[in-house]
């Protein structure tokens, strides 16, 4: 019995050492640059891979190498994302046959994958498996991959061309889409013009709970059959927004999608088919063979639920899944330490701030507002709560978006605010201040320091805390909120800058948030809704952008990033400003 | 136990169903939240939402909608998902097995420890064996289940790769999320065992079989545990009865997709058929458990009669 004790703790013992020994690093073999680029201003990586080797693809053979070297040498950028690049940032250029013998890796390991499983795990539960209904991003994302719209954002958010081929503007307020021929739904049906006209009018449906509804029902009046592939969609005026917000519409089957089964077995032209769903438990999809497209490589892809981080986070780092969303400030520095595991970052089309109540004295004076943007310290939150996973607002519009301007600014200055609420005739009113917690990673800690903040600077704020559901739907009264400023957040789907000033801005719409009305504003997003020019386009959302940042109707804070978990190995793949992921082109290196 | 006697119980909880799906109908109905706003997000137009709404009969008065939901019930019918569009008692059936196999597992390995465990402290009280097993009972119902399973999850499943990390599946799956629910209960079973054992142990008839020379023989021993398991399984009883409505927190941490988990989610999501499915799922569940608790307790105490 004593001798069994002894062994036995003799193996505990041992297992003990064993596990706390660190694992060894395998050398990187050594890349040589065969010469440096700096960024400038418009480069993107395929950009200069063409400019460099005349060929797009080798972009990735540029990241690789640059993050080679930057592990040695830190004056080489490290690319998180292979969209992401910042004009300043050294990349290293490899040679011109190292790049072949990189392209072909890939693409061997490319083919490898093809017979692999990827599995990832997200946060919150899928609900129905409608995408129409689901507007989760990470649901919708994995949707997504089942089915397709007309047009969509690849990962560098260019608009390209999916379900229709072309597109052409017929007249001022209808678009000719030209549509895919050949494609069937996965059960068979024929993808055609019907199936066109018969999403678009099922999305407008206000009966109909479909959440991109918003985007359309304002903006389409209907869709025409032409012919059997081609289909006019008119609009209600002139719109330059019709494209972007085309690309949250997917198509369905119109027999199909008035069974039942529409809400259980998903059927859509995408290049992943529906395996199976349990709910809290796992979505599998498989990888179409008879897709019109490039085909994908993994040939399974499974969506674990996993509700608790660090939980989450253990799954990733022990190798059980090869991606994680919901990527806390917390979980980054075990992620960057490991050697298996690495982020995926981009900046979102979000924008988290906190809406004042642009109708309550003293708050109805915008050197007020003005007062409380200078009295908090962004930078700081960003950089410490937040730790690096947001970059400080530069704009009401987030920087993804078409014409964000990104001079705009309210430094930390508590003089300029105590000046200004001096100025503004501030008597220490209360001012009560909530965050609904539990919707944006920190936000209870955040909010807690902008209400430390404004009590720094004199104001006589009163900070309260809640669920978000409850504090949302009591500030949703609007003029009877029992708040005068919330924190929160709006997402630029179809990341649209027309959409995000007309919701936020325009006096019509303001009421359940701010009741910000100023009239010059009002004609301006009106004038930018009906013109099709582009550089016109661009003049007016400037005028709009630093008007408003002047009026102050938000304290605006900060852009959140997306930040995504992934295996070291997995390639081919990176976050997304619209916060979808998608693995069509994802695959395992060697 | 007559059939006359099951079929007064089995009346007698119809009132208190009633009364549990009414609370927590009304509780629900009050909390702020729309949970078709929720579905739709904060962009939604007004008309759409309140479509939507009225399309799904949200729009009803409360008394309307709760004869509806009790009505449907009665018929066996619980309702549809809002969030989900499947009916909530497939999701129900789905959750309820992984509830039910985590309750099993933690409940055995808390009996097969927390037992003897109980027992053998009461048979030596206040030795070091004894003070031994109340400093581990106390420390199991103290450790945060919370932090034991992710300290687990850290240990096990990252660093050492014995075991998965979380999810339901064979097993191997259910081994961590079992040993995280498992240390409260057995914590409270050496606790109750031990005190209850010792009662008996007190008792005049074992004093006079002492007396009698008998020492503590498998004989004495079986009829003292007998006395004994009568405020275990009352406890055990009120325990399961718990469990089964889901062990949220240890389903969170696993991913495990049990009954609390589903109710939890509902909750957030103001998806009131699921939580209304669910409150009176586990009520049922709960009475069951009693009834079978009392059918226990006329089995090992023969005086105890019911009419």
């Amino acid at each position: 019995m004593k001798k069994l004790i002894n062994i036995v703790s003799l193996m505990i013992l041992l297992s003990l050492i064993l596990s706390l020994s660190p694992l060894q690093v395998l050398a990187q073999s050594e890349i040589a640059c065969e010469s440096d680029v700096v960024v400038q201003a418009d480069d993107w990586l395929s950009k200069i891979a063409e400019k460099v080797y005349g060929d797009v693809t080798a972009y990735q053979a540029i990241a690789d190498a640059t993050n080679a070297k930057a592990a040695a040498d830190n004056s080489y950028a490290t690319i998180d994302n292979v969209n992401v690049i910042e004009p300043g940032w050294k990349l290293c250029i490899p040679a011109t046959g190292e790049v072949e013998a990189m392209l072909q890796q890939s693409a061997a390991a490319q083919a490898a994958s093809s017979d692999q499983e990827l599995i990832v795990a997200i946060a919150q539960d899928i609900g129905a498996l409608d995408i129409r209904k689901e507007g989760s991003a990470a649901s919708f994302s994995l949707l997504r991959h089942i089915y397709e719209p007309l047009v969509w954002f690849d990962d560098g958010m260019q608009l390209y061309p999916l379900l229709a081929e072309s597109w052409e503007q017929v007249d001022d307020t209808t678009m000719r889409f030209n549509l895919r021929q050949g494609v069937t739904f996965h059960n068979g049906n024929p993808f055609n013009a019907e199936a066109v006209k018969y999403s678009l009018d099922k999305v407008l449906d206000p009966n109909f709970p479909a959440w991109m509804n918003f985007a359309l029902v304002d903006l389409v009046k209907e869709a025409k059959v032409i012919d059997e592939y081609t289909v006019d969609i008119v609009t209600v005026a002139p719109t330059p927004s019709l494209l972007w917000r085309l690309t949250l519409l997917d198509m369905v089957d119109p027999q199909y999608a008035e069974t039942p089964e529409m809400d259980t077995r998903p059927n859509g032209t995408g290049p992943y088919k529906f395996v199976e769903f349990t709910p809290s438990q796992q979505f599998v999809m498989e990888r179409n063979d008879d897709y019109w497209g490039d085909k994908s490589n993994f040939k399974r892809v499974t969506a674990r639920i996993i509700p608790e981080a660090g939980t989450r986070l253990a799954a990733l780092l022990a190798g059980e899944v090869q991606m994680i969303n919901a990527v806390s400030p917390e979980m980054l520095a075990q992620i960057n330490d490991s050697d298996t595991a690495t982020v995926t970052t981009a900046p979102t089309a979000r924008l988290v701030y906190v809406s004042i109540r642009n109708d309550r004295p003293p708050l109805d004076n915008p050197k007020m507002r003005q007062a409380l943007n200078y009295a908090i310290d962004k930078q700081t939150i960003v950089d410490t709560i937040l730790q690096d996973i947001a970059v400080v607002a530069k704009s009401p519009l987030p920087p993804s978006l078409r014409s964000a301007r990104s001079d705009l600014a309210y430094p930390y200055d508590p003089e300029k605010a105590k000046q200004l609420l001096t100025e503004a005739g501030y008597a220490g009113e209360e001012i009560i201040f909530a965050v609904g917690a539990g919707r944006y990673p920190n936000d209870d800690q955040v909010g807690q320091a902008i209400a430390a903040y404004m009590q720094d600077v004199g104001i006589n704020v009163k900070f309260e805390q809640g669920e978000w559901a409850t504090f949302n739907t009591e500030n949703r009264k609007g003029k009877e909120s029992p708040f005068d400023a919330f924190f929160q957040g709006w997402s630029a789907d179809a990341l649209d800058p027309v959409l995000m000033l007309t919701f936020l801005f325009k006096s019509e719409n303001t009421e359940s948030r701010t009741s910000y009305a100023n009239p010059a504003v009002d004609e301006l997003i009106s004038e930018a809704a009906l013109t099709n020019d582009p550089a016109q386009l661009d003049s007016l959302l400037n005028e709009i952008q630093g008007i408003v940042w002047d009026d102050a109707p938000f304290i605006f804070m900060y852009i959140p990033k997306e930040v995504l978990g992934i295996s070291s190995n997995l390639k081919g793949f990176s976050a997304r400003p619209d916060e979808f992921f998608f693995f069509n082109d994802a695959y395992f290196a060697q | 136990m007559s059939f006359n006697y099951l079929l007064r119980r089995t009346l007698q909880a119809l009132p208190l169903l009633f009364l549990a799906s009414l609370v927590v109908f009304l509780l629900i109905h009050i909390t702020p939240g729309d949970p078709v706003r929720l579905m739709l997000g904060e962009q939604a137009s007004d008309e759409q939402v309140a479509a939507v709404r009225a399309r799904m009969g949200l729009d009803r008065s409360l008394p309307e909608q709760y004869l509806s939901f009790i009505g449907r019930a009665l018929q066996g019918d619980l309702g549809t998902s809002i969030r989900a569009a499947r009916p909530t008692a497939e999701l129900i059936g789905l959750a309820l097995p992984a509830t039910l196999l985590l309750t099993a597992a933690a409940l055995f390995l808390a009996v097969v420890i927390g037992l003897p465990v109980g027992i053998l402290a009461a048979l030596r009280p206040s030795s070091l064996f004894d003070n031994l097993a109340l400093f581990l009972a106390l420390l199991g119902q103290s450790i945060p289940s919370f932090w034991l399973g992710l300290t687990l999850i850290s240990f096990i499943a990252l660093r050492w790769r014995l075991l998965p990390t979380s999810g339901y599946g064979d097993w191997q799956h259910l081994v961590l999320p079992a040993c995280s629910l498992a240390p409260f209960l057995a914590g409270l079973i050496i606790r109750i065992t031990r005190t209850s054992f010792i009662e008996v142990l007190r008792q005049d008839y074992i004093r006079t079989a002492y007396a009698k020379g008998f020492a503590l023989s498998p004989v004495v021993f079986r009829h003292a545990l007998r006395n004994a398991l009568l405020p275990i399984v009352t406890i055990l009883g009120l325990q399961t009865g718990a469990l089964l409505g889901g062990a949220v927190v240890t389903e969170t941490v696993f991913g495990w997709p049990g009954v609390g988990q589903l109710a939890v989610n509902a909750l957030s999501d103001r998806d009131y058929p699921v939580v209304q499915a669910v409150v009176l799922v586990s009520a049922l569940i709960f009475i069951g458990i009693n009834l079978l608790v009392d059918l226990a307790y006329s089995i090992l105490d023969p005086r105890i009669r019911y009419q």
